[in-house]
């Protein structure tokens, strides 16, 4: 019993032994030697939303920079505010220029502050940057969204309509105001047609008026898409632009006040 | 000419000549149970047979006369029995064998079953003595944790139940339990199994090279019996914890019946009261079984539970509010929601002692609705872009199965039989993702597989071959598949040489959501009614042989060419309108080998496996078809579980593994992804990294060694507490997790200014558990 215990113990701290001479990591620690430098393909990366709620100028463009991990930790600025932002409308020809915001509090966002796009209208995106591949992107600013008229009911906990759906509006998100609070519902959309929506509220609320958005397909499939913050983790990129990163689209909106 | 010569020659095959073929069923004699894998000899030849699954033998071409039949089994006294045999087949309904005390050996962890008759076994198994999962106790007596320590199984996760065969993904293996599929086998709280391992008889699972009777999975079957109950007395094990209880009983139930009920339920405590997170996990198995005559009756039920609903709310009000100083809005979370449950009716009559018709009608079913969630926003008072997260899962996924199957095994002359059968499935799939919430979004498929197959065994001498073809389809799509099957089994001298070849197609899919879950826990199941079934050819060779009477090893080596594949991933499904839009269509191979030495030397018993793999996989729509490395792909996987009987009361465990690291996806650079609200106009960010390629760099090494200690109790309080209950049995056992900080899983590695990657271990520190349980 004795030299069977003795074997035993030598065996593991042989086993021991060849553990820790292996070449192995001593801690859950450094990154894997191996690893390779991998080659990072600079750009701009940029939200562009194009807005048809008849309010002048609240279109706008964020314009940064994509960078390697080592400057996003420490702290680098990734805002460009030295990119020309143009836009060209293919059914009018017009072009217009979005220009940096003045106020540095706002660094990367451009404006036009009297662009008010066109709903049904095709527009084509072209940023360049000093450095940077240039961007370019399109969109087609969908229809206003249209409550069918006489479907409007509300009640004292119940308000309902039909909205006219339209095949260029691929997301549609409606919003109930309650005064101190929306309600908010949110549904896909691939065609024509009428669609009937309830919202039921509490009792002793007055809803006040609907908010009513619809968006086209690149702002669909963006703002739907997941940011991953899982590390090493493979996500597809969700872009819709060309030459860069991130999103160019447009968004229509209908205001009801009861 | 030719098809009168085949003609005439299958009716030959199938004529009954002047040999006789006995027949029946070995039972344990106390408690009824059918035994498998007991050696039935006809003594004085080499001839004989070893019971199946359900403990039915034939041995055939028995000649005229006065014969001895040597009935034996490790665990049972050996039985002679003498039969007068004349000119027509005989049937021994229950042939009841007595239990003996096992010395002080090895524990009997490889089944012995067939160690002097080879055991029909399909060409590529592992099987393994249920006994394993009371005896190791770092196994927490979980079925996916044992098989996980199997050369051909790989992890997908530590955390995650679901695991990888072969190169091959985890929706790939199907899970029956008593021949019924079960859809989502796994708790999610804690990945266990949803089977009560005291309801375990056997534990069979294929591994490749699977008969025409298996089809509707290409990769592995596991197949899982429970016990059938006790036929003159209540037997049971009752295990009391502070967070639930388990139990089981086994009894008769009437002339020639038997019925046994397990189940369990745990609560955690600490997360309900601490936490406010109410959560249940249960499951719940029942079997009744019963003899009419000539034919076995069983019906079996089974359901299992999972509800968690766990926010941060509850454990930040220990913190101090400065601790999300700056943080707006922040939540974190998860809700999930899952049911399993199966129903059916399973019969086996012996028309004939040399006809076998078998039947099975079930009803199954699995519900799954998990959410996760994680949100916050740093407001930016100073560039007025807040930065934050808002990060969201939902998925709903239901899959509903009702099932007739049905075959009939004919034991003709000349060492052969044949199997015809039948499979019809009746699927509904019903899938919603992302968070909208319109009651009617999301998708309900409907959709009917069936199957018929011939499966022809013959044994000539030391060969035996198996051919086998099997036809399918999905009947919206009318084209008949063809899956022919081929394997076969020559003893030369001391070794067994295994080939293996078999097309296989699969009618369904799963999604890959492991990159939006944290970890994945369940299989999200949807049709392929649209579209080609997924489809491989698989080859196996291997050879077998003994190093001593109880010390057996195996090499194995495998190519699978994954010729019909698909990705569904949850950012296509969740974006999709349609679901043609959701499914990537690809290809992929795998292959490798496989060293297992398994046996008993004195009180030593276990096994050790090594295996070297490789898997690829191609798919159009990622990275523009690019040859990448499969998600589960560890080429070198070492594995050993090693017991030892110190006592006849103590049993000492040691599982230890070694395999190489994940391929994993190492990101190139970082950018902002942004999100919008449309009422405010307000912009928000949330970093993200650039990830162009797939499984671009491997992981370290990954390492573990856990051992475990169990012991019958004899003195003590845990004894003499069992003994005042009236308990047979009181067991302790404990398991030492880590004991020399040898664990090496890195999960993630995270940047950390002026250092770099650094990576995290969440099983880094050692721990020990204990438990206490009785049995009656």
């Amino acid at each position: 019993m004795k030299k069977r215990i003795n074997i035993i113990c030598w065996l593991l701290i042989i086993l021991l032994v060849s553990i820790y001479t292996c070449d192995l990591p001593t801690q859950p620690g450094p990154m894997p030697k191996d690893l390779i430098d991998l080659k990072f393909e600079p750009g701009l990366n940029i939200f562009g939303v194009l807005r048809a709620d008849s309010i002048a100028g609240s279109s706008f463009f964020h314009v940064e920079r994509a960078v390697k991990t080592k400057e996003m930790y420490e702290g680098g600025d990734l805002a460009d505010t030295t990119a020309t932002v143009k836009l060209t409308d293919t059914l009018s020809n017009a072009t217009c220029w979005f220009n940096p915001a003045t106020d540095t509090a706002y660094d990367g966002y451009y404006y036009n502050s009297n662009f008010m796009p066109q709903p049904e209208h095709h527009y084509q995106l072209e940023i360049q940057s000093a450095i940077l591949p240039t961007l370019q992107a399109e969109t087609t600013v969908p229809r206003k969204p249209v409550i069918v008229p006489g479907s409007l009911d509300i009640t004292s906990q119940r308000v309902s309509f039909e909205l006219q759906l339209s095949s260029d509006t691929y997301q549609y998100n409606v919003y109930l105001n309650l005064g101190s609070y929306f309600i908010e519902k949110q549904f896909s959309n691939n065609r024509d047609g009428i669609f009937k929506i309830e919202f039921e509220f509490p009792s002793g609320q007055l809803p006040t008026g609907l908010t009513i958005i619809g968006y086209d397909q690149n702002l669909t499939t963006y703002l739907n898409s997941s940011p991953s913050f899982i590390p090493q983790t493979f996500h597809e990129m969700v872009t819709t632009v060309e030459n860069g990163y991130g999103c160019f689209g447009s968004l229509a909106m209908t205001t009801i006040q009861f | 000419m030719n098809r009168r010569w085949l003609f005439g020659f299958l009716i030959l095959c199938a004529l009954p000549l002047q040999a006789v073929n006995i027949s029946g069923f070995v039972t344990d004699q106390k408690t009824g149970e059918t035994i498998i894998g007991a050696n039935v000899i006809l003594q004085g030849t080499a001839r004989g047979a070893a019971t199946d699954v359900k403990g039915f033998f034939i041995i055939r071409n028995v000649e005229s006369g006065k014969v001895v039949l040597h009935f034996s089994h490790i665990a049972y006294q050996d039985l002679f029995k003498e039969i007068n045999v004349e000119d027509k087949n005989i049937f021994l309904n229950q042939v009841a064998l007595e239990p003996r005390s096992l010395q002080t050996e090895a524990v009997e962890v490889v089944g012995q079953r067939g160690t002097l008759i080879q055991r029909d076994m399909d060409i590529a198994s592992f099987e393994v003595d249920p006994i394993v999962l009371t005896e190791m106790p770092q196994l927490s007596k979980d079925v996916f944790r044992l098989l996980k320590l199997s050369p051909s199984v790989t992890i997908s996760d530590p955390f995650s139940p679901l695991y990888y065969v072969r190169g091959s993904d985890p929706g790939e293996n199907l899970v029956q339990l008593d021949g019924m599929t079960i859809y989502n086998p796994q708790h999610f709280m804690g990945s266990n199994a949803v089977f009560n391992p005291y309801a375990i008889k056997n534990i069979e699972m294929l591994v490749g090279g699977f008969d025409a009777e298996y089809g509707g999975r290409n990769s592995s079957i596991l197949n899982i019996s429970s016990r059938e109950g006790h036929q003159s007395e209540v037997h049971g094990e009752f295990k009391p914890s502070t967070s639930g209880i388990s139990g089981a009983i086994e009894f008769p139930a009437g002339r020639n019946a038997t019925a046994m009920f397990s189940g369990r339920i745990i609560s955690d405590l600490s997360y309900r009261v601490l936490m406010g997170s109410p959560n249940l996990m249960a499951d719940f198995n029942s079997a009744y079984q019963t003899t009419i005559k000539k034919t076995r009756l069983r019906l079996s039920g089974f359901y299992a539970r999972d509800y968690l609903d766990y926010s941060i709310d509850n454990l930040l009000l220990f913190f101090p509010e400065e601790v999300l100083e700056g943080f707006e809005e922040f939540e974190e979370g998860f809700i999930t929601n899952t049911s399993n449950r199966a129903l059916g009716i399973q019969t086996s009559s012996v028309l004939m002692p040399n006809l076998l018709w078998e039947s099975q009608l079930y009803y199954s079913a699995s519900h799954v609705d998990n959410q996760t969630y994680f949100s916050y926003i740093i407001e930016d008072t100073t560039f007025g872009t807040d930065v934050g997260i808002n990060f969201k899962t939902r998925i709903e996924n239901s899959i509903d199965d009702v099932t007739l199957k049905t075959n009939l095994s004919y034991f003709t002359f000349w060492n052969q039989s044949w199997k015809l059968g039948l499979e019809i499935n009746r699927l509904r799939f019903k899938n919603r993702l992302g968070y909208f919430d319109l009651k009617n979004s999301g998708s309900t498929y409907f959709t009917t597989l069936e199957a018929f197959y011939l499966q022809d065994k013959i044994e000539i001498g030391r060969l035996l071959v198996k051919i086998g073809l099997r036809n399918s389809r999905d009947i919206n799509k009318i084209k008949w598949r063809q899956e022919p099957r081929l394997s076969a089994t020559c003893k030369i001298s001391d070794l067994t040489v295994k080939l293996a070849y078999g097309h296989y197609y699969q009618y369904l899919t799963t999604m890959d959501s492991k990159n939006n879950e944290f970890v994945q826990f369940m299989e999200y199941y949807t049709t392929l009614r649209d579209y080609d079934p997924l489809f491989s050819v698989q080859y196996i060779a291997g050879i077998e042989g003994r190093l001593s009477p109880r010390l057996n090893y195996s090499i194995t080596a495998y190519y699978k060419d994954l010729r019909n594949l698909y990705r569904y991933s949850y950012e296509s499904g969740g974006l999709a309108l349609t679901q043609q839009q959701t499914i990537d269509q690809g290809k992929g191979k795998s292959y490798g080998c496989e060293f297992l030495m398994r046996g008993e030397i004195s009180k030593l018993s276990g096994w050790i496996g090594y295996t070297y793999s490789k898997g690829t996989r191609n798919y159009p729509l990622l990275l523009n078809g690019k040859t990448i490395l499969f998600d589960g792909d560890q080429p070198h996987n070492f594995k050993t579980v090693i017991l030892y009987k110190l006592t006849e009361d103590i049993t000492a465990s040691s599982v230890f593994q070694f395999t190489s690291g994940f391929p994993k996806t190492w990101e190139t650079g970082m950018l902002m992804h942004y999100f919008y609200d449309p009422l405010e106009n307000s912009l928000g960010v949330t970093p993200t990294s650039i990830t162009p390629t797939k499984n671009n760099v491997r992981y370290p090494p990954r390492l573990s060694w856990d051992v475990g200690w169990k012991k019958q109790l004899r003195d003590g309080f845990g004894y003499y507490l069992a003994e005042y209950l009236g308990a047979d049995e009181a067991v302790f056992s404990m398991t030492i997790r880590n004991p020399l900080f040898l664990h090496r899983d890195p999960q993630w590695y995270f940047y950390f200014p002026n250092y770099g990657y650094y990576g995290f271990d969440f099983e880094f520190l050692p721990s020990i558990t204990a438990d206490y349980s009785i049995r009656f």
